[in-house]
């Protein structure tokens, strides 16, 4: 007998993987940004970065806009990097997370999508982390395959980027074998933080990082979706800024 | 201070025809997206229930199926979990 139950329909399409790049202190200026995309840092203002921008996002989106996204990303208060890390993984606001020590179960109030990944597929090679050393307190127990540097000489902007780099490389060159990567780099952040915003050594990792984020584009599969955002911008001294 | 999200993919995003569309009629969605939004954005490409405390919401730009309702369904799915948190967050804090 024909069965003329329509087919169910395919939720998504098929398994994707997610790479969640953090790049330090991406600042809207630092990128050049197509027309269509809305602009919050007027370009003319004081201290708005002069240098090569990055220009990728604005080609993919220009090229391939059926592939690409970008939108202009709103942080809340405070600017401190490992708020924000855990603001971006719990999805939950500062002021509520901390009163949510409330709750009676840790579970709960840790909750987040590394969490949420774990618990759907159990332990195995599946969330994997390379970057910042900051990360591990926090999120180490859910990491399956991990590498943490430590930027222990502020001069040295270069080390902390290029190993997370190959990190990424490997993994990517070895079949993409996880469904979520967080990765996180720091050299912009550095540069500003050992220089100023208009220095040459920002512009000079900017370009670097760029490459890598053209290097992932390269290796990446046809599973994988890539996002990368900044965790705050940088003031014209080189600090983080408000919000 | 401001800052930008990109997102690539090698094949296109599911939405891309129906978000073309909805460009037009929700430009203040496309302002910006909000740092906090960006769990609930990783939840769905992952398939994965929001996490118990999130306050984002993700953007249907990101959704990886083309099928509208599912869209509707999983907007719904985020609005009911802000409401589990919200009471129990109410109940824990009396």
């Amino acid at each position: 007998m024909l069965d003329f139950t329509p087919p169910k329909p395919e939720k998504s399409e098929g398994k994707r993987k997610v790479i969640l790049l953090l790049f330090d202190a991406l600042r809207e200026d630092f990128v050049e940004l197509p027309n269509d995309t809305h602009r919050f840092l007027a370009l003319d203002r004081p201290g708005a970065y002069k240098g090569r921008k990055i220009q990728m996002f604005k080609e993919a989106r220009e090229t391939h806009p059926e592939q690409a996204l970008l939108f202009p990303l709103t942080s809340e208060m405070p600017t401190v990097t490992t708020v924000r890390i855990k603001g971006m993984l719990s999805g939950g606001i500062t002021n509520f997370f901390e009163t949510s020590e409330e709750f009676g179960s840790s579970e709960v109030k840790e909750d987040n999508v590394l969490a949420q990944l774990r618990k759907r597929n159990g332990k195995r090679d599946d969330i994997v982390f390379y970057g910042d050393y900051i990360w591990s307190p926090m999120f180490g127990k859910y990491f399956d395959r991990h590498q943490e540097y430590e930027s222990l000489n502020v001069r040295d902007l270069d080390s902390l980027d290029k190993n997370v780099a190959n990190d990424i490389y490997k993994e990517l060159d070895g079949g993409s074998k996880f469904s979520l990567m967080l990765a996180h780099i720091i050299g912009v952040d550095s540069a500003g933080h050992t220089y100023n915003a208009q220095h040459p050594e920002v512009e000079r990792k900017i370009i670097d990082s760029e490459d890598i984020l053209h290097n992932i584009v390269d290796k990446m599969d046809d599973q994988t979706t890539l996002i990368v955002f900044g965790d705050h911008g940088m003031t014209t001294d080189g600090n983080h800024g408000g919000s | 201070m401001r800052s930008v999200v990109f997102a690539y993919q090698k094949t296109p995003f599911a939405q891309h025809e129906n978000f073309k569309d909805l460009m037009s009629d929700f430009k203040d969605m496309n302002k910006s997206i909000k740092q906090v939004d960006l769990a609930a954005i990783v939840s769905v490409l992952l398939d994965l229930s929001f996490p118990f405390s999130n306050l984002g919401v993700f953007h249907p730009a990101f959704y990886p199926s083309e099928n509208l309702t599912e869209v509707h369904a999983a907007f719904m799915t985020n609005l009911n979990q802000f409401e589990t948190y919200l009471k129990a967050y109410c109940d824990a804090t009396k």
